[in-house]
């Protein structure tokens, strides 16, 4: 099994990102459509670059923000599919609690398999907070929402002598018959994302491939574990294959490692941007757990977005690291690419490996010659000495 | 199931639902229904009711520590549980008030039945739209700063505070307020888009009052519920906001005394009522 690598990028719009709020309130006076579109065109060029470097491709979406242009992951799929050839496309993902009508993603999902070849990797995500606000999706209950509508897709994409009668709790449909049908059988692969012990038991439950963003050594290593509990709890064995576990990080390449730096300096604006949200949208009720929230309410920082650990203990707190910690956590991987070679091993066999890594390789400022040296330079140099590996581990041993 | 219910805290388990409430006072029964951030402040409100009524005033499910009923998830499983309520106290000839979400959940029980009401208070209740689909009638309190929120939910600063001023139990009913807000008001957004057109099923008499300085709801839109009822009489507290029960809280309990009473002598000089 040989470990699969993604290039990602939010399609960020990074001219307006000097205002307050990022998120929500920012108005689209502010989008020029020519800047946006020549944007759009490059982020797709980049994403053909990646494909044929022999990178899979990510894509996701946000609402009503300058941090990521992408409103539809799956129209820049539907784009994707007929523009690569060879990559697989995950999509982490589609927010399945916020959308009003699952049968309609079945549908889509199933053109962009078919019209890709059966490339399609099928993410499902609750959403992060401030997606409620664009989405007028009721906060409470997201999860039970998200597992029905998953449900459901899966029942539309396997069902095939007809249709059948859907009457959830949260979703209705007298009759369900998607055409056409997915390209790979008996469906696309599903993933979920999740930064919760709970939610990774029950998605390790189900044997889903799960998706974790920036949890870096510690985090990441406890949402594998507890994906394995569920794993063996459901009777699946006492290993778990490392190709269920995908994880997010950033990443710069640099013919010198002070280039490499400043490349992934720029890309990090992503985390930093992270607390420029109009306050309350942030925290939206029931999203977080109510400790959580008097915590945060008690908090010095209450702009805090996550606090993560070294390897040696010491607490960082993203939305204001400096690159040193981001690289010391995990969380970014920057440098020549003899050094982002030794950051990902080290950090994939420390999490005790790793089947999908997905990487932001463009973000923030980064312009299109950096972005596109940076791709080339991993893709040639890195990328095949990560497929070549023998001595990777296979299986999960909780 | 039985729980164990805070000091001074009664409760009933209705088919499977447990209810908590507090009791003081007695003579003719009054229900109390609180609004969307929970029971605080409204003890002064509920003494001065108590010297003439048996004042039941409970605490919504998903408002208190417990977890609630996991279906509850709209108005009508509270305006229903509350009728249940009324049921299994063996009440009659009640007084039903309720503040702004409150209010909402008392006018949806009056249109069920009014049958074991006497009257109706409704304070600055919300639960209609009476503007146009670009027009909110009731501010996004899940879309501002705490701040702003408390600065026009009260005409007296005194009465605002941070959050993180409040003790630990304060501060997770007041979480926990929210989230069950969220809950059961989230959209349609703190009204229910069917209950204006039946809120001429309301055939009790029925005050509606208004803060003078509110902030939450767009001016006129209280006056709008009172015209919505038949009969309504409207009165407006000029130096409270959104909760003339919390900033006036004697006046707003005489105004709801004397309407009572006027009332209940309207009630005797008029014919009796047939009760089915």
């Amino acid at each position: 099994m040989t470990m699969r690598v993604y290039h990602f990028s939010e399609q960020p719009y990074p001219e307006v990102w000097t205002q307050p709020s990022l998120r929500i309130t920012i108005p689209n006076a502010l989008c020029r459509p020519e800047e946006a579109h020549k944007l759009y065109h490059r982020y797709i060029d980049e994403w053909k670059l990646a494909d044929e470097l022999g990178f899979d491709i990510m894509v996701n979406e946000h609402h009503s923000t300058a941090t990521c242009l992408t409103a539809s992951a799956n129209l820049i799929l539907a784009i994707l599919a007929r523009e690569t050839k060879k990559a697989r496309m995950l999509v982490l993902g589609v927010p399945l609690s916020n959308r009003a009508d699952p049968v309609r993603i079945a549908e889509e999902m199933s053109m962009i398999d078919v019209i890709s070849g059966g490339r399609l990797e099928m993410g499902f995500v609750k959403g992060v907070p401030y997606e409620i606000g664009p989405a007028n999706s009721n906060p409470t209950r997201m999860m039970e929402r998200l597992w029905e509508a998953h449900d459901l897709i899966i029942q539309a994409m396997t069902t095939h002598d007809g249709p059948f009668n859907f009457e959830g709790e949260f979703f209705h449909h007298r009759t369900v018959n998607i055409w056409p049908r997915p390209m790979q059988q008996p469906h696309p692969p599903v993933w979920i994302t999740t930064a919760s012990a709970s939610n990774a038991r029950e998605i390790g439950g189900r044997g889903i491939v799960m998706g974790s963003f920036m949890g870096g050594f510690g985090e990441t290593k406890k949402l594998h574990h507890a994906y394995a509990e569920g794993w063996q709890k459901a009777g699946r064995g006492g290993e778990v294959p490392v190709d269920r576990f995908g994880y997010l990080a950033m990443c710069a390449v640099a013919d010198t490692e002070a280039e490499a730096r400043r490349r992934a300096d720029l890309i990090a604006d992503y985390l930093r941007t992270n607390g420029q949200v109009a306050d309350p949208f942030n925290k939206p009720p029931t999203y977080f757990p109510t400790e959580a929230m008097i915590r945060s309410i008690r908090s010095p920082n209450p702009k805090a977005f996550r606090t993560l650990l070294t390897p040696k203990g010491k607490p960082v707190e993203l939305s204001t690291a400096t690159l040193d910690e981001f690289i010391e956590c995990g969380v970014v991987f920057a440098g020549t690419p003899d050094q982002v070679y030794d950051q990902i091993v080290d950090f994939t066999d420390s999490i005790g490996g790793l089947g999908h890594l997905l990487l932001m390789q463009q973000g923030g400022h980064l312009n299109a010659e950096e972005t596109r040296d940076s791709l080339t330079l991993f893709g040639t140099k890195v990328l095949p000495r990560l497929q070549a590996r023998t001595d990777s581990k296979l299986l999960f041993a909780a | 199931m039985a729980t164990t219910s805070p000091p001074g805290m009664q409760a009933a388990a209705l088919h499977g639902v447990n209810v908590e409430f507090s009791e003081k006072g007695r003579g003719q029964p009054l229900l109390f229904l609180h609004p969307g951030h929970g029971n605080w402040g409204d003890h002064a409100f509920l003494d001065a009711l108590a010297a003439d009524y048996r004042v039941i005033a409970p605490v919504a499910p998903w408002f208190g520590k417990e977890a609630g009923p996991p279906l509850f998830s709209s108005v009508q499983d509270l305006a229903y549980l509350y009728l249940d309520l009324i049921e299994h106290l063996g009440l009659d000839n009640v007084v039903l008030a309720g503040s702004s979400f409150g209010g909402w959940i008392a006018a949806e029980m009056a249109v069920k039945s009014c049958q074991r009401l006497a009257a109706l208070a409704l304070l600055a209740p919300v639960g209609i739209k009476t503007g146009g689909r670009n027009v909110r009638d009731v501010i996004d309190v899940f879309g501002v700063p705490d701040k702003e929120w408390q600065e026009r939910a009260f005409a007296d600063p005194s009465l605002r505070f941070e959050l993180k001023m409040l003790d630990d139990t304060g501060l997770f009913i007041r979480v926990r307020a929210k989230e069950a807000l969220a809950r059961y008001a989230w959209t349609p957004y703190m009204h229910n888009p069917k209950l204006r057109g039946r809120l001429h099923r309301i055939s009790c008499p029925t005050l509606v009052i208004a803060g003078g300085k509110d902030g939450i709801l767009r001016s006129g839109y209280p006056r709008d519920f009172a015209d919505a009822i038949p009969g309504a009489r409207y009165e407006e507290i000029s130096g409270a906001g959104h909760f003339p029960h919390i900033e006036q809280p004697a006046q707003t309990a005489g105004l709801v005394q004397s309407f009572v009473h006027q009332a209940g002598e309207g009630a005797q000089r008029a014919p009796v009522r047939e009760r089915v």
